[in-house]
Order: C-alpha cells, then structure tokens, then sequence
C-alpha cells in the first residue's frame, strides 16, 4: 500500500514580517534577553506552517533553556578573553580551545533541536556519537584541510628559493603543486559534504524510525564536479570576453563593481545548483525504516523536486529585496524561500502512518537536565 | 458548554484521532472520541500560545496532545477560563502587538530609529568606552604590521633635507611632551603616497615628502601631525576595530541565517557605516588640534590653509571615485577650522 502526501507550507510574509519586526524590537529593548523567546518563536511560526497528511510540526523549546545556555556562552567566552587580556600567553591556547570544543557543542546542538522537535506528538531525536562527531568535524573538517595547505605551502616554498635561473621549469612545477593543492581541496570539499549530510541524515530518528541515507558518494562527486567546471567556465568565458580591454581596466574603479556583481551573481547560481542537486538527491535517497521489525522494514521515503533556475531566481530576488529594503524584506524572503522547498517536497508512505510509534526508551526527558540542553548551536545543513 | 474539534495525539504512535473536546462553565473538560472519554480540568492543561494562523496545541495532563485549527472558538474558550487564570502570560502580550497592525507601524518606526540610534550613536559611544577602558599595550598589538608596511615597498627613504626634519621632529616633540599621553610617539619621514599622513594606534606617525613640501610653513605640517596624534591619543584605531566587529555582529544577528547570502546583503552598509564612522573620527582629530591651539592661544589658519591644499592636490592626483566621496567633508572640516579662528 502506497500513498503519497504532499508538504505544504502554510506561512505569509505579511502574517510572519508582524512576528518577526515585534522579536525584533523586544530583543533590542530587552538588551538581547527576549532573543531566546524570539527563537522559539520563529521557529515555531515555520514548523506550525509546515503540513503533512493534515497535521503540522511542533517546537516545543522551552526559551528560558536557551537563555541560559545563551548566558553561559557568553559568560565563558567573556571570561576566556578577560583572562588571556592579562596573560597573554594563555592567548594561544583560546582560539585553538574553542575548535576544540565546537564539534560537541554542534552534537549537543542538533540534539537539542531534535529533542524538541515532534509532528502528532512523537519526537524526532538525534544520536549521534561524541568520537564520530570529533572525526567528523574536528579531523575531516578542519585538520585535513589544514594538513592540505600546510603540505602545498611546504611544497611551493622550496621552489622560491632554488636558484632563478631555472624559470620554466620552476613555472610548471608551481602550476603543478597548485593544481594539486586545488585538486585535495576539492576531493576534501566533496568528502566533508557527503559526510556531512550522512552523519545528519543516518543519525536522525522519527519516533521508533531511523532515517538511512542512501545517496552515493560518486553521485556527491559528479554533481560537484559539473558546478565547479561549469563555474571556472563561465568565469573563462566572461574573463576571455572582457579581456579586450586589458586586465588592468578590468580591475580599476569603473569596472570593479561590474567584476564584483557578475562573479557574485556565478558564485551564487553555483550556490543554488549544488544546493539543489544535493537536497533532491538527500532526500530522495533516504528512507525512513523500522529497525525493530526483522527484517527492517521501509515505512517512509520522500520525493522532492527543486530545481535549480527556481530557487536561483528566489535566491537572487531574495538578496535584491533584502539589501534594497535595508533588511525589511528579510520575513517576506524567508517565507517565499521556505515555500519553494517545502511545497516541492512529497512524503511517499509504504505502510500505515499510525503503525508509527515512539520509541519509549528516547521519550523527552530521559536526556533532561543535561549539560546539552543548555545549548543550541545551528549548523548550516 | 462550548464545543471544539481537536485532532488527538496519544504519544504512542503517530496515530491522529479526530475528538471533539468539550468545554464546561466550571472549567471541567471532557475529550470525545468513537466511545472513549476523557476527563481533565482546564487549568491542568496547557495550551501553547498562539502565533499567527497557526494550529494551538493544548498538552494534556496524561502527555497527550490535542492539535486545535479552530482558533475562534478557542479563543472564547481562553475568555471564558480567564478569570481561572493566574495571568495572561508574557506571550499573550506579544501576540496581541503582532495581531495590531498600528501597533507594528510604531514597531516598525521603533526598531528603525533604535537601529540608527545603535548604529549612529550607541555602537560608537560604547566602543570609545571599552577602548579607553582597555591597556594601551593592544595599541602596540594592533600596530606589529606597522614596521612591515614602512619598510615596504610603497615607501623610499625621504628625500627631504636633515634640518628641515630635525626642525620639523623638533617642534612634534615639544608638543608631544605636553600632551602627557601613555603612548610612546615617533615621527618617520618617507617619501611615496603623494601628500598624505599616518598614525599607526602605537603612536607612530608617517609623514611623506610630498606633504611637507607642498606646506608654506613647518607649522601647517605640525597642525597634520597633531591631527595624527589626536587620532592616538583617541584610541581611533581600536574604536574602529571594535566599532565594525559589533556592526558585523548586528547584522548577522538580524539577518540570521542567510548565512553565504549575508556578507553579499551586509557588504554595502557596511561600506557606508565604515565611511561615516571614519568621518566622524576625523572630526574628533580636527577637534583635538583645535582644542589644543585654543589652549596654547594660537591660530587653526595654519591648519585649515594646509587640509585645502591637500584636498586640491588630491584633485588633481585621485580617482573620480575618491572625489566625490571624500570632497564635501573636506570642505565641512575646512569650514569648521575656519569658524574658530581668531
């Protein structure tokens, strides 16, 4: 038995500019302090318009949670920064501690987000190990690359201070170890990406259901691969085309704005392409199964269609309107992006909707009063 | 009694009952569904605010929920409990701003004006405060490129003969000792940049060749070095630092999470609010040289003479872009120089 049900996304930018322009205006006033109610109150306006067979999302965060986790962010950073004033040699040890502890705070994060999120009153979760989270972002995604431009640097320093006589040569090996330090970067960029939205996606739960992800790595590459050499050519294209006039004009005053804006406008068509092959791609490849049952059984699967000019012209429009409006439109570009998603997604059922059930041992509260809860931390997914 | 249709949530599976909950005078409810019923007390449950057109979820006592679309009849159902009720609640409060639309005209006009005034006047003020506040070593430390950047490539050695250097350190010097500051000066002669000068928030100040030939007299150029040092002694350097780090902040903070977006949205206010920041502390320097030749009983001529012909030099040298940005505050300084003369 299959059944298809659509998302919707119910919002209006006039209904949620109200919303957003009264937390504004409380969180200026309050100093900052109403910022946590603010949150909870967005958020909520954007799970409650979001439908699915007949029933929306709730967030259920209780704002002064987020409050005194906001305090105690604030209060250890400040601290940190007032101790390493007075000595400065503690100065080399805070920004490397702050890495350090970002990957638990992102885990502790999209627990807390899970924790409250729920739709017909059972509650997502994520459970998502410390050690795999630290692999994750601490290792694949800040020391590998690290390790990548510190070996590049290593490799094109030496060539400088060979004698000079050996210009050609010299040339092509720069040309070589730069192409290779771009070429890591790449693969790396592709990597963190895939891995990314695995240890999202596979570490998600929906009452007693896990979300797999099933997406491949080789289709992670070929997709990352077209948006960047379909980018460097275009950027070929328009440089070839404005090169009649020297690279010097190019660069001067009248012309830089015109550089900049077109660059700008390519980088972000390479935004909203990888954003949209990506996002279809996660989502239609991941299934939502019931470990319980044996063998598992596929309960859920998701059908989503963006496409890229689409959520481009939202993109582009979005950014003009903002920046024109000095950030007035903002609500109104918030609510007309979540409707292009939400609204081309489909919720695919293979099996009953009520057979769901919550798993009793992640029920709210058996985390409670955990250290976590005091932190919200979003990363960009 | 009033009645409402709520969809019924267990908490034990996804399961979405359509019920009928009832509502009695007394507070006493009852939750109707096929041939079940249950029972509670209005009090004991808990509804969630309401926001928008957004379905209210009302949280049993058993952990259950009940998911209402019906959002008239339940508000005359919140009325007719009130008298019940401790108090309305802070969120209460905030929903009825946000369903007035004159109250978010005022809002609006608000947040815009707190905007500017933030921006405008708190952000500077409040960073003067902390920069004052904070060692005069971080003046050293934001100044380590200083050494790099004289030593460059966009300096030569100053071509300038040794006494008028000497006449001219002489005499910076001598207003120097008076000032009675914590930073320790130096004046450097260097030729490039066509006329200009600079102050490095250590209290380095960089003159060019060009600028002392193109003065008539050694106090116009002193009047350009006090304007330097006044950037110093304000701690403009660090002001500007803390200044655009807290707009960075602020605006990242209410354009949330457009994240790659942001810097693109961010970038030309920024621009603006970088040039007026830096226009309001040049005028804090101009104040500083004429507060200090009141007080020595001399002339700001020298001064003002010296800013008119720089601008004109520049005129012929820069770009159209520097023109028209730069070229009506020069007149506004020289102007105020003018004012106060003797």
């Amino acid at each position: 038995m299959n059944t298809r049900q659509a998302f919707q996304f119910r919002g209006e930018a006039a209904e949620y500019f109200r919303i957003w322009i009264v937390n504004l205006f409380l969180t200026i006033i309050s100093l900052g302090v109403y910022s946590a109610w603010a949150k909870v109150r967005n958020k909520q306006y954007f799970y409650g318009n979001t439908m699915v067979a007949g029933n929306a999302f709730e967030y259920s965060a209780d704002p002064i949670i987020i409050l005194k986790g906001r305090l105690l962010v604030v209060a250890v950073l400040s601290s940190f920064s007032l101790v390493a004033s007075y000595y400065p040699l503690l100065d080399l040890f805070y920004s490397p501690l702050i890495l350090l502890i970002l990957p638990w705070l992102v885990l502790r994060g999209l627990m807390f987000n899970a924790r409250y999120s729920s739709y017909r009153n059972l509650y997502f979760a994520f459970v998502g190990r410390v050690r795999s989270t630290y692999m994750l972002i601490l290792v694949l995604g800040m020391l590998t690359p690290l390790l990548i431009l510190v070996g590049g640097y290593f490799l094109v320093i030496p060539l400088f201070e060979d004698s000079l006589s050996e210009g050609v040569m010299q040339m092509i090996w720069l040309l070589l170890a730069l192409g290779g330090v771009a070429f890591l970067l790449f693969v790396w960029w592709v990597l963190f990406n895939y891995y990314l939205q695995r240890y999202y996606v596979n570490h998600s739960h929906y009452g007693r259901l896990s979300f797999a992800m099933m997406a491949s790595l080789k289709q992670f590459f070929v997709f990352f691969s077209i948006g960047i050499l379909g980018f460097l050519i275009a950027l070929m294209l328009f440089l070839s085309f404005n090169f009649s006039s020297g690279i010097n004009k190019l660069i001067a005053d009248s012309m830089l704005a015109y550089t900049i804006t077109t660059v700008s406008i390519m980088l972000l068509y390479l935004r909203a392409y990888l954003k949209v092959r990506v996002f279809n791609q996660v989502w239609n490849m991941t299934r939502l199964m019931d470990q319980v049952d044996q063998p598992p059984t596929q309960l859920m699967s998701f059908h989503v269609e963006l496409k890229v000019n689409a959520l481009f012209f939202v993109y582009l429009t979005n950014i003009i309107a903002s920046a024109l409006s000095l950030g007035l439109l903002i609500p109104w570009a918030k609510v007309r992006l979540a409707r292009y998603q939400i609204n081309r997604m489909t919720l695919l059922l293979h099996g009953d909707l009520d057979r769901i059930i919550a798993d009793e041992k992640m029920k709210v509260g058996s985390f409670g009063g955990e250290m976590g809860d005091l932190l919200d931390i979003n990363i960009g997914l | 009694m009033i009645k409402i249709p709520a969809n019924y949530f267990d908490g034990h599976s996804a399961l979405a009952i359509k019920a009928e909950l009832r509502l009695q005078e007394n507070g006493e409810c009852q939750l109707l569904w096929d041939d079940v019923q249950y029972n509670f007390v209005w009090t004991e449950a808990e509804l969630s605010p309401a926001l928008g057109k957004t379905a209210r979820i009302l949280r049993l006592p058993n952990g259950a929920k009940c998911e209402i679309s019906d959002l008239m009849v339940l508000a005359r159902m919140e009325a007719q409990q009130q008298a019940k009720q401790k108090s309305r609640g802070l969120l209460y409060w905030v929903n009825q701003m946000e369903s007035r639309w004159h109250f978010i005209v005022i809002t609006v006009v608000l947040v815009i004006g707190l905007a500017f005034g933030m921006v405008g006047y708190g952000l500077p003020a409040l960073s003067k405060s902390v920069a004052l506040a904070l060692p005069i070593s971080i003046d050293q430390r934001l100044s380590e490129g200083a050494a790099g950047l004289i030593e460059g490539e966009l300096f030569k050695p100053s071509e300038l003969p040794l006494e008028r250097q000497q006449a001219i350190a002489t005499e910076f010097i001598r207003i120097i000792n008076q000032l009675n500051d914590e930073h320790s000066f130096s004046l450097i002669f260097r030729k490039g940049l066509a006329a200009n000068a600079f102050a490095f928030p250590s209290g380095i100040i960089l003159v060019t060749d060009d600028l002392v030939n193109l003065a008539q007299t050694d106090a116009e150029v002193v009047g350009v070095l006090l304007h330097e040092a006044g950037h110093v002694v304000n701690r403009h350097g660090l002001r500007l630092l803390l200044q655009s780090s807290a707009v960075t902040l602020l605006v990242t903070a209410i354009t949330g999470d457009f994240s790659a977006s942001t810097g693109f949205i961010a970038a030309l206010p920024m621009l603006l609010l970088k040039k007026g920041y830096s226009r309001d502390l040049e005028r804090e320097a101009d104040d500083f040289v004429l507060e200090y030749m009141k007080a020595q009983g001399l002339s700001t001529q020298p001064f003002a003479d010296m800013l008119q012909r720089i601008s004109q030099n520049h005129e012929h040298t820069d770009s159209i872009w520097q023109y028209t940005s730069s070229h009506p505050a020069t007149d506004e300084r020289i102007s105020r120089l003018r004012q106060v003369v003797p």
